[in-house]
């Protein structure tokens, strides 16, 4: 095929968790390159591992390969040999055309010189001529907005505005065929991120992409394949990037332990929809876009006049991704089930932590908590990936029965 | 389409349906299998960096003494002060400097003039990495360019301070005299000479920090093995003697001080025999550094 773009064949790299020993090893590896030493039969020596280890997959004009993986798996390493920063120590890697990274905004920029002269700086740091850099100047600075700043040294900007003006330099002046991308795909405020991202679909369109994220709904919007890494290795490559993010959230060890904290209110059981009710540290499953309805059988040890209850959904990287609060009527002491309808379960397929927790909602400026489940127990959505859009904690409407 | 892709560790063109697509290879291989290979990059590359080394060495300068009220006048004053020091020490007979028969003020402060310029060149390709570390790790640059615009404010600065050192001299009675012509040509041997130095400690000094220090802690011994502030000794029997006969760099230091002084020519061969090892020694080491590359990086770190 002839548009394959990246080629990365058993691509794999040695790396020494000991600083002294790492310099010492810089010296002998310059000193074999010079005596033509063959390519050093990779056994590791004292304090060194593998960062990346058998790396093989293609990206062709068109697609972007998702590169997702715990920190510390090697995914920036691998960006820096296909950026032919560092050698590999095995295998080799092909790149056809020409490689742009958006890495390192604003590299080279002296902050006591003034915007203008920093966009040339870093312009021609990303291998641009003058004459290039002058042809676009007005769209880069119309891009970062920064209109009013030109003549202004870039030390009096903002951090926001100095990382916008990197941005625009970045987006406007490169037009790669391999385009490596890492985290960076916005930056600044709501309305400048926007812009950002169509600027860099822009610019990924016609490249092959490599994309390092740590955000999930990002790579499954964006990636046609996802390269899962573990500890250097490939654990998985797949076009099914539903599958990969499903491995790669998979790394992350469950909770375990759930705390609990309780005043005289538990959760006996909870149930989704017409399912068995499952116990505390139990697990749920739901399709995703579905009505669920949630069936909560709880005991008081006394009455109440009104409970609040908070149900969040938390991801594997423990952010709050979906919550609904509903307040009850007044519960007798003893058992009783509340149930809270979800319309639409709007969140990812994934596994989540469902987290509870109940308040005496008399008072409502005071509300006195009488229990949380820090989680109460998992649950397993599952669904296609490729449709879902949400990316923000969303608040979804909850309705009492 | 063209590569734009920087200093790309080996490139093959392959033939197939994109016959203008630029190809590049990364592999373990040593880069020396194919010197004339990396050497073509070299020279290619410094052409094709040269805006980026022109702007560069432009921010650097502009950048320089944005902030200073005084400004290019801080060019001229180490030297000058430097010079003012030896020439008090030796006044007030603490010390007896040996000039021959010039005068010790115009004596020193020429040599000091060079001196602070040969410091400063045989550090600079070292700094120009430090100071480049935080691009290096991240993007595919060639180093050269940066060191090359570092040179360059080091040569800016000597021909500044060197403009007002013949200014100067001419002011306390110096004659002019044509061989004043042959002095940038010595000059320029004289940083070649730090340059080269510079340039073949970098890879090991991007590596370790004793390299760097060791560097500025010897300098101030290394005046002494070169006639900076006295005279190159007649008599060459003496140990001291021998290492100032045989120092590279004393030549084109003696060249430069006889040109505006004496308008002797008696040190212009050597300097031209050393000028030329030099630049074979500075080719050498681009080469080293370019094989060296990969590794250092990897071993900076993140």
């Amino acid at each position: 095929m002839s548009d394959v773009l990246i080629r990365c064949e058993n691509a794999g790299k040695v790396f020494c968790r000991d600083l002294k020993r790492s310099l010492w090893y810089g010296v002998r590896d310059i000193a074999s390159d010079f005596l033509l030493k063959n390519v050093r039969d990779v056994q590791l020596r004292p304090q060194e591992f593998w960062a990346n280890q058998g790396i093989t997959f293609e990206v062709r004009r068109g697609e972007c390969l998702g590169l997702i993986g715990r920190n510390g798996a090697g995914k920036t390493t691998l960006l820096k040999m296909l950026n032919g920063l560092i050698k590999p120590d095995t295998g080799r890697i092909e790149l056809r055309g020409r490689v742009g990274a958006m890495i390192a905004l604003g590299a080279g920029f002296n902050p006591i010189l003034t915007a203008r002269e920093n966009v040339y700086v870093n312009g021609s740091i990303l291998g641009l001529s003058k004459q290039q850099i002058s042809d676009k100047f007005d769209e880069i600075i119309e891009f970062a907005e920064l209109e009013d700043f030109v003549d202004a040294p870039v030390r009096t900007f903002s951090s926001g505005m100095q990382v916008r003006l990197g941005f625009a330099v970045a987006v406007i002046l490169i037009q790669p065929d391999v385009l490596l991308l890492d985290e960076v795909l916005a930056v600044g405020d709501a309305g400048f991120r926007s812009k950002c991202y169509n600027a860099v679909m822009a610019m990924a369109n016609q490249a092959a992409v490599i994309l390092v994220s740590h955000s999930m709904p990002q790579i499954a919007r964006l990636s046609s394949h996802v390269l899962v890494m573990n500890a250097g290795e490939v654990k998985s490559c797949t076009d099914n990037v539903a599958a990969g993010i499903q491995t790669y959230f998979g790394e992350f060890p469950k909770t375990s332990a759930s705390s609990v904290v309780s005043r005289g209110t538990q959760i006996r059981s909870i149930a989704f929809d017409d399912s068995l009710p499952v116990l505390l540290g139990g697990e749920l499953t739901v399709s995703r876009r579905d009505d669920v309805l949630i069936r909560m059988e709880i005991e008081l040890e006394e009455p109440l006049v009104q409970m609040l209850c908070v149900l969040a959904f938390i991801d594997a990287e423990q952010k709050s991704v979906g919550r609904t609060e509903c307040v009850t009527a007044a519960l007798p002491a003893g058992r009783s089930t509340i149930r809270i309808q979800v319309p639409q379960l709007p969140l990812t397929p994934g596994n989540y932590d469902l987290q509870i927790l109940f308040s005496d909602s008399n008072n409502p400026k005071r509300p006195f908590h009488l229990a949380r489940y820090d989680p109460f127990g998992q649950v397993v959505v599952k669904g296609d990936v490729a449709q879902y859009t949400c990316t923000s904690p969303i608040l979804f409407d909850s309705h009492q029965c | 389409m063209k590569s734009q892709s920087l200093s790309p560790e080996k490139c093959e063109r392959v033939s197939g349906p994109c016959t203008n697509d630029v190809v590049v290879v990364y592999t373990p291989d040593s880069l020396l299998r194919h010197p004339g290979q990396v050497l073509a990059e070299i020279f290619r590359d410094l052409w094709r960096t040269r805006e980026l080394t022109w702007i560069l060495f432009c921010r650097d300068m502009k950048a320089q003494f944005r902030q200073s009220i005084l400004g290019y006048a801080w060019l001229v004053a180490p030297p000058l002060v430097s010079a003012a020091a030896w020439y008090l020490l030796n006044r007030s007979g603490l010390m007896k400097i040996d000039t021959g028969d010039q005068p010790v003020a115009q004596f020193v402060v020429v040599g000091t003039t060079l001196w602070s310029a040969f410091s400063a060149v045989l550090m600079t390709p070292m700094d120009a990495i430090e100071n480049g570390k935080p691009v290096f790790t991240k993007l595919n640059v060639p180093i050269e360019a940066f060191i090359l615009a570092a040179t360059g404010s080091v040569v800016f600065n000597l021909v500044i301070s060197s403009t007002v050192l013949v200014a100067l001299l001419l002011a306390i009675g110096v004659d002019a005299r044509i061989t004043f012509l042959l002095f940038p040509f010595a000059a320029s041997s004289v940083l070649a000479m730090g340059f080269t130095l510079g340039m073949l400690l970098a890879p090991l000094s991007a590596l370790y920090a004793d390299v760097r220090r060791a560097v500025s802690a010897f300098l101030g011994l290394a005046m002494f093995t070169v006639p900076v502030i006295f005279q190159v000794p007649e008599d060459d029997s003496g140990m001291i003697a021998g290492v100032i006969g045989n120092n590279p760099l004393t030549p084109a230091i003696a060249l430069s001080r006889d040109a505006l002084l004496t308008g002797n020519l008696d040190w212009l061969s050597r300097t031209i025999v050393w000028l030329g090892a030099c630049c074979v020694l500075t080719l050498a080491s681009v080469f080293v550094l370019r094989i060296a590359k990969p590794h250092i990086i990897t071993r900076m770190g993140m």
